[in-house]
């Protein structure tokens, strides 16, 4: 890793199980990072609504839910499909190299 | 205008705006605090080093976080409503006569007092902000504490005053802890979360007296108590409702259909005031939860601006007891069939309740929040499981359901 790359290696690919968000911490950001529909997304853990961890949520259609209140978000946008939360939480750009998981928190995607 | 400044006062008021409504929204509240959320209240806010924000201290800042200017809501807060008159759509405040063109009712419900505790020092409640804040000091100084009744608040006030130092003994009339609402099965383990956490659980012992510093038990046993913290229920707030053209149940809440809307034109009801009837389940329900008060106004609110929706949720709550999470989702009765998921002596268990057809009724977790959130969905499609791998904890939940 190179001053100017800020991905950051997370986990390996094989490790992560479909729909089955993963949590870990980024440059000391808390973030989830979720296998779904082919593709592998990272989004911030914390719901926007309150402080829980997404990561103990259940995947589906490429939203993630919020177990304790059930806010959900698009892991695409970061932006909030379902009640009770009205703010976006942030979602990071991902970089597969090889089998490794790269993710930036530096910028939001 | 839309009277109770709760979750679903302030969660219809959003859902009117995001629905475009683009005409005068008033909201009134009876508390003088800016909207806030309640759960908080029996967690966080009771532990906080500093007072709670809403309450003008610099701790957990429990108001919702909606910029009512922005929304062009006119809060009317410290305003309680006192009658209404349905059939001349006015409803009379302190402030003199508000007449409205679409009234929704969001008033909520008001804990039961013990019959000759009013007033009494020492005797609290706790449902609003005032009443936490109550509480605070008598957390902070470690007094010693007695909890009336073994209930979800209960639970979740022991658990705090023991995290704060308290002796706290509960006592309760039933011979378990929630014996109305969940079966033996369940609470027989919920007995050996009290006592793990310290907290002195008598069951079986209804209360006789409270004195000055004690309560008095029905065995005739003296409890010293700092403070009294009373659990007992919560009732529908509706009595200002009495003679106004609403319908009121035996249960004091207001009767709406399965759209929210009340006996009365232009008048809906939505959250803890009002009970409405379920087809899914084939009775008429009351919900005291966060959720409902959540999921209701949006049909409310779809409603009054011509919508057609009906009102059916899956019943949804949680509880944090006892460094645990509880949560119950769907509504069950003694005709279900219990399916236990995992051991209730260990630290993460479900159980099911399956209909006699095989369709998940409802479902209880302790720890196992991706249990919940695949039952919720499985009841709201009333989906049937296979016994069998629902009572397997190493089989998803959704993996349980018949593929539809």
């Amino acid at each position: 890793m190179t001053a100017t790359d800020s991905y950051v290696r997370v986990c390996a690919l094989g490790d992560l199980v479909e729909d089955t968000p993963q949590r870990v911490e980024v440059d000391g950001v808390p973030v989830s990072v979720v296998r779904t529909a082919g593709d592998v997304f990272a989004i911030n853990d914390i719901c926007s609504h309150a402080n829980v961890s997404l990561s103990e949520g259940e995947v589906e259609d490429c939203q993630i839910e919020c177990w304790l209140h059930g806010s959900s978000f698009d892991l695409r946008t970061g932006k909030p499909s379902g009640l009770p939360a009205t703010r976006p939480v942030p979602v990071y750009p991902v970089k597969i190299v090889g089998d490794d998981v790269l993710v930036s928190v530096t910028q939001e995607s | 205008m839309i009277v109770g400044a709760g979750m679903a006062g302030v969660q219809t008021a959003m859902a009117l705006r995001e629905l475009g409504w683009r005409e005068d929204i008033t909201l009134l509240g009876d508390e003088p605090h800016p909207p806030y959320d309640r759960p908080p209240l029996s967690k966080a806010v009771l532990l906080d080093a500093a007072a709670p924000a809403g309450a003008g201290g610099a701790g957990v800042d429990v108001r919702f976080d909606v910029d009512f200017d922005a929304l062009g809501v006119d809060l009317r807060l410290g305003l309680r409503a006192q009658a209404l008159h349905a059939a001349d759509r006015i409803v009379v405040t302190e402030a003199g006569p508000l007449p409205y063109d679409h009234l929704v009712l969001a008033t909520g419900a008001y804990p039961v007092a013990l019959p000759g505790t009013a007033g009494l020092p020492g005797v609290h409640l706790l449902r609003t902000l005032d009443d936490a804040a109550a509480l605070r000091p008598v957390l902070d100084s470690r007094q010693q504490v007695v909890v009336v009744g073994a209930g979800w608040i209960g639970a979740e006030f022991a658990t705090a005053a023991r995290q704060a130092g308290c002796e706290v003994t509960v006592v309760e009339a039933a011979d378990r802890p929630l014996s109305g609402v969940l079966p033996e099965v369940v609470t027989t383990p919920m007995r050996g979360w009290y006592a793990e956490a310290g907290v002195d659980l008598r069951t079986g012992t209804p209360v006789s007296a409270v004195e000055p510093g004690a309560v008095v038990l029905a065995d005739g046993s003296r409890l010293a108590a700092g403070a009294v913290v009373v659990g007992v229920g919560a009732r529908p707030a509706t009595g200002w409702l009495a003679g106004s053209g609403v319908e009121l149940g035996e249960d004091g809440a207001v009767v709406a259909d399965d759209r929210l809307r009340t006996t009365a034109p232009g008048v809906f009801a939505v959250g803890d005031c009002a009970s409405f009837p379920s087809a899914r389940y084939g009775e008429r329900m009351l919900i005291h939860h966060w959720d409902n008060a959540l999921q209701g106004p949006r049909t409310a609110a779809a409603n009054l601006l011509g919508g057609d929706e009906r009102y059916d949720p899956v019943p949804y709550f949680w509880s944090e007891q006892f460094g645990r999470f509880v949560q119950y989702a769907g509504h069950h009765t003694d005709a279900d069939t219990l399916v236990l998921r995992g051991d209730p002596d260990s630290a993460a268990w479900s159980v099911c309740w399956l209909r006699a057809d095989g369709v998940l009724a409802a479902v209880l977790v302790v720890d196992r929040p991706r249990d919940l959130a695949q039952a919720r969905k499985l009841i709201a499609r009333s989906a049937a499981v296979d016994p069998a791998l629902a009572a397997d904890p190493t089989v998803p939940l959704a993996a349980a359901a018949a593929r539809a």
